[in-house]
């Protein structure tokens, strides 16, 4: 099995606009992120191949894992370490097409269902959410919560990251399911020191 | 870098939004004989664009037109299509070609300055415009015209199609200006009658 680290930082620049990809990502591995997630929306696609690059020099100072949210070409031409797909981007078996077996292919789950069909379709890890309430995206269904994330990791046989909501003040009952890992956006991003603020997740996670 | 010239006259680019049924629109525009496309649907989520992607490739396989695909390089190789279209800040020509060396580097520009970096990057076509006034391309201003679509046309040695509310006499008249084609959307998205507006444009192109 591939090593998928255990605290994902994913870079976002739409809930905060007070720094930018690249300094996320500085940011989220000199706290100790094993995994940074560049994700945008509407960047144009050769300045994300720069960006990807660029982050992924910043990664390979510790080792850590840079993953490309939804766009395979991206995490192709930047040679990333895999992507992330949502259930909306191209499917986990079409991507590994491209990929081939080595990358790392991530899948969203909101459901036990969903968890099951990406491991069929041949992914890597899951990401499992939204487990709180959270304010970096609109959700269609509600939160899944720590019963929910339990219910995944009891029966899932490959690595879950949890995700959404998740803060230092609830980070104690996730980690408590044995899920392997988690994924954080807003603690970090809208924190008033993000280093520390990934320092501190960190600590929980060794 | 190895370079491919597109030989098509006539690109048609795709807006679902314009048409009742797109599938059956690329359908009929590839029974008249157009012999190139471009998927272009900004809105949709990938997984739907990869399978929109695939549905016309069979269609364009069958009538031996080009598909190509705006600004994913990933749905291009996954539907085996003929190659990217750029917009302005898209995939550079290299990146285009690294998997696949055959495949076509397109890019959309609105100057002569952009035309001409356009070439020395190595895209193999440009579209240019808008060359008369589209409400869709409001926001790149003022309509180049037909005296700018020339010097893009004097300036650079790759195909040049010209994009912005054409028909087929506006068509024509880009012709004379030095463009090697032209790029619809709405002409034919919403024609009434789509083998005519083919035939009128082959005329006026000179084929298609």
């Amino acid at each position: 099995m591939k090593k998928i680290g255990r605290l994902c930082v994913i870079t976002d620049t739409n809930i905060q606009t007070k720094y930018s990809h690249i300094e996320i990502a500085e940011m989220a591995i000199k706290g100790g992120a094993d995994i940074v997630q560049f994700r945008d929306k509407s960047m144009p696609a050769s300045e994300m191949v720069n960006t990807a690059i660029e982050i992924k020099k910043i990664c390979n100072e510790t080792g850590a894992l840079l993953i490309i949210n939804d766009r395979v070409d991206i995490a192709m031409l930047s040679d990333a370490d895999g992507v992330h797909l949502g259930k909306e981007d191209i499917p986990v078996n079409e991507a590994r097409k491209l990929l081939g077996k080595y990358k790392i292919i991530g899948a969203t789950a909101n459901s036990p269902e969903d968890a099951k069909n990406a491991v069929k379709a041949g992914a890597d890890y899951i990401g499992f959410g939204h487990i709180f309430q959270t304010y970096s995206k609109k959700k269609a269904t509600p939160p899944v919560g720590i019963s929910g994330l339990q219910e995944i990791v009891n029966n899932i046989k490959i690595p879950v990251l949890a995700i959404g909501g998740i803060d230092l003040s609830n980070l104690d009952e996730v980690i408590n399911t044995g899920v392997h890992g988690i994924a954080v956006i807003g603690c970090v991003v809208k924190s008033s020191n993000p280093e520390k603020t990934v320092k501190e997740l960190r600590s929980y996670l060794i | 870098m190895e370079s491919n010239k597109p030989e098509f006259k006539l690109l048609l680019i795709t807006d679902r939004k314009k048409c009742k049924d797109l599938i059956q629109v690329i359908d009929t525009a590839c029974r008249s004989g157009i012999k190139a496309v471009q998927l272009r649907e900004k809105d949709i989520p990938a997984v739907e664009l990869l399978s929109l992607s695939k549905e016309l490739r069979k269609i364009t396989k069958k009538h031996s037109a080009m598909l190509l695909i705006n600004d994913r390089l990933d749905i291009c190789l996954l539907s085996k299509a003929d190659g990217v279209h750029s917009p302005e800040k898209g995939f550079l020509p290299q990146q285009i070609k690294r998997n696949n060396k055959k495949l076509i580097a397109g890019i959309s520009v609105h100057s002569v300055k952009s035309a001409v970096d356009a070439e020395k990057n190595g895209y193999d076509y440009i579209i240019a415009g808008p060359v008369f006034r589209t409400a869709s391309k409001i926001k790149y201003g003022k309509p180049l015209g037909l005296s700018v679509l020339k010097n893009i046309c004097d300036s650079v040695n790759i195909q040049v199609y010209a994009v912005g509310r054409i028909n087929p006499e506006r068509a024509k008249k880009c012709i004379a200006k030095g463009a090697y084609g032209v790029a619809v959307i709405s002409a034919i998205m919403k024609s009434k009658n789509i083998k005519k507006t083919v035939s009128e444009f082959k005329k006026a192109l000179g084929g298609l």
